[in-house]
């Protein structure tokens, strides 16, 4: 069985449901991402975990032991806050220490944790600041440490990186990441920025209103992402309407043939919608582009290292195609007519789920 | 140039009488130097009533303070309706600002001798409250009354402290495995002490200078400093008006120190508790 455990969880305010059905099996050591726009109910996800709320359905496991009814303070839980939430009374030791006080450890071992966890947060020497004497990111990395100190079982981080500037946002990401390596906590890591849980994560778990999209690794929600949602929200992608023409994997496109690589399962045709990324295709012909569509090109931004055209296929319907490095040297012309190349890998069908059942 | 009227204002009505009563503290009837008014500060009946003003003062502060915030705390907290906590709120502000003759005025007739409480309460369940020592007119009566004011004022001044308290505070506490109650004595409480009381001593400042309540309601009755300070300058005891300056500076003195201790706790939990 898994370290952590959620299975089948809801949560509704009034008529409102934040959370319609989440599980999840994290592993012991394993970073997980919880990746979707505002309001899908990431945080409250993390709170039922946490225990702040009590989710009207389902139960949470941790390590074999099941708190779904258990109260917060017993649960031995670290919680990082988007608003860092230190306690303002107390200095950046007084906050590392307080769960080992309440916890009635030993005086001698509180301060040895206690140093430990600042050399950890590489900040030895600010321990007797308050924390509105500290940075953003300061005070982060010691609401970091104060989680931590308590030895948890699991860490929860509710988008910790949020509040600060881009800059350091990105080395406190880093830094973060390999704290928990080195401690080998399991670690769930709520944020809307998909960068972030690419970078970051194990397994990233894509939500939007209230659903799980999909569970995968960073490149597989990337490369095979299974709804519409997915392959839009992470990253850039063409979401294009087709049909299956049979089980071996052959699709059309507005009569247009094209492959799949791989043949479908209990499909039987039909009506259903494929996502292409921009990147994923050429103007030109290339080692194993055996898909073809034709398009018109609508217009082109030279952004660089990257060329953005627009095109128009079969007279109505919008995609990208990106080009790069040496392909945006001769960029095409707008108004002119050109032939999308990309290879059957390339191409993804999407589920249609119905979610009402 | 915005602060100049304002500025004018405050010379004309806090500088200079402030000026004038130090002068006058420390001269005689003929506008010589003496210390003799200080010196009669130490006199039995005008230690008396400062005694009897900060026993008042501080009562009625205390009380005022403590349910105070335990009200403020229940506005604050989860599941009161907006329009409960605003209503309370603007009571409280109109309130607080009730005092003197009126305020005076209803007390005596809620439970004066003849209040429609005292009344209601000896009729209907035979509790006599003035056969059993209770007067209007002593230390209870007046410290109640004044609670009519300061409660309200309380509540709005630590209202802003209060609200100041974030839910996640509660929740860090809970996750680092804290009890409430060790949550409510290691953290809310030294975050709201400053606050409380810094505001504890404003209702003190209050208090000691809350004139007309207490002479409406006891006229000389009982001995206050503001209401001998009134006997003084009108001359109806001793007629001294020099030793009522000193009476006044004194007065003002022990609201002054209350007003910059309150400042001070006020600026040291803005800087900190932002
Ligand atoms: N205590 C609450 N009372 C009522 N509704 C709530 C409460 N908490 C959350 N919601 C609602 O539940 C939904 C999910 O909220 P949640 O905070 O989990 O979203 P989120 O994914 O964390 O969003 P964000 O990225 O903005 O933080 C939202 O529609 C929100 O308005
Ligand atoms: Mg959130």
């Amino acid at each position: 069985m898994s370290f952590l455990s959620v299975r089948g969880v809801k949560k509704a305010f009034g008529p409102a449901v934040a959370v319609q059905d989440f599980s999840l099996d994290a592993e012991r050591g394993e970073f997980v991402s919880l990746l979707g726009p505002s309001g899908c109910g990431k945080t409250t996800v993390l709170r039922m975990i946490a225990g702040f709320e009590k989710p009207d359905a389902g139960s949470v496991v941790i390590d074999g032991e099941d708190v779904t009814h258990l109260p917060t303070r017993a649960r031995r839980i670290g919680m990082v806050f988007q608003s860092y939430a230190l306690f303002p009374n107390l200095t950046v030791e007084g906050n590392i220490a307080f769960g080992l006080k309440v916890a009635g450890v030993a005086k001698a071992e509180i301060a040895a944790r206690v140093k430990e966890m600042l050399e950890l947060i590489g900040l030895p020497k600010l321990g007797g600041r308050y924390p509105v004497e500290l940075s953003g990111g300061q005070q982060q990395r010691v609401a970091l440490a104060r989680a931590i100190a308590i030895r948890p079982r699991i860490l929860l981080l509710d988008e910790p990186l949020s509040a600060l500037d881009a800059k350091i946002r990105v080395s406190l990401r880093e830094e973060l990441r390999a704290i928990q390596r080195e401690l080998g906590i399991t670690a769930i890591f709520v944020t809307h920025d998909q960068e972030e849980a690419l970078a970051l994560s194990h397994r990233v778990v894509v939500m939007s209103a209230g659903w799980v999209e999909q569970i995968g690794t960073p490149p597989e929600v990337y490369h095979t992402p299974r709804t519409p949602f997915v392959a839009t929200f992470v990253g850039t992608a063409n979401v294009l309407p087709c049909r299956i023409e049979d089980v071996a994997g052959r699709l059309s496109f507005h009569g247009a043939p094209l492959a799949l690589d791989h043949a479908l399962t209990g499909v039987t045709g039909g009506e259903a919608m494929m996502a292409l990324r921009p990147e994923a295709i050429a103007l030109a012909p290339f080692e194993g582009a055996t898909n073809r569509l034709d398009a018109t090109v609508r217009d082109v931004t030279f952004l660089g290292p990257v060329a953005r055209v627009r095109v128009v296929l079969a007279g109505e319907i919008e995609a990208l195609v990106d080009l790069h490095g040496e392909a945006t040297r001769i960029l095409p012309e707008p108004g002119s007519a050109s032939v999308l190349y990309f290879r059957p890998e390339s191409l993804q069908l999407l589920d249609r789920r119905d979610r009402a059942g | 140039m915005g602060i100049g009227p304002f500025a004018v204002f405050a010379l004309l009505f806090l500088v200079l009488p402030t000026a004038g009563l130090f002068i006058g503290a420390f001269q005689d009837a003929e506008g010589n130097f003496t210390l003799a008014n200080i010196a009669g500060l130490m006199t039995p009946i005008v230690a008396n009533a400062f005694r009897q003003s900060i026993i008042v003062s501080g009562a009625s502060a205390i009380l005022g303070a403590v349910i105070g915030l335990a009200i403020a705390m229940a506005l604050a907290g989860p599941g009161i309706p907006r329009f409960i906590r605003d209503g309370l709120l603007t009571l409280s502000g109109v309130a607080s600002n009730f005092a003197g003759v009126p305020l005076a005025f209803a007390f005596l007739a809620t439970i004066g001798r003849l209040g429609l409480v005292t009344i209601l309460l000896r009729d209907l369940l035979g509790i006599d409250i003035y056969a059993a020592g209770f007067t209007i007119l002593g230390t209870t009566g007046l410290t109640l009354t004044y609670l009519y004011f300061q409660l309200p004022l309380m509540v709005l001044l630590i209202m802003p402290a209060v609200d100041g308290l974030k839910k996640e505070w509660g929740e860090a506490s809970a996750m680092l495995g804290a009890t409430p109650w060790q949550h409510a004595w290691r953290i809310t409480a030294p975050i709201l002490f400053p606050s409380f009381a810094g505001a504890a001593l404003l209702l003190f400042a209050n208090g000691f200078g809350a004139v007309a309540t207490a002479f409406a309601l006891t006229g000389s009755f009982i001995n206050l400093v503001t209401i001998l300070l009134f006997a003084e300058i009108r001359g109806e005891v001793l007629h001294d008006p020099n030793l009522g300056y000193a009476l006044a500076f004194g007065m003002v003195a022990i609201t002054a120190v209350c007003n910059i201790v309150y400042l001070r706790l006020r600026a040291f939990s803005a800087r900190r508790f932002r």
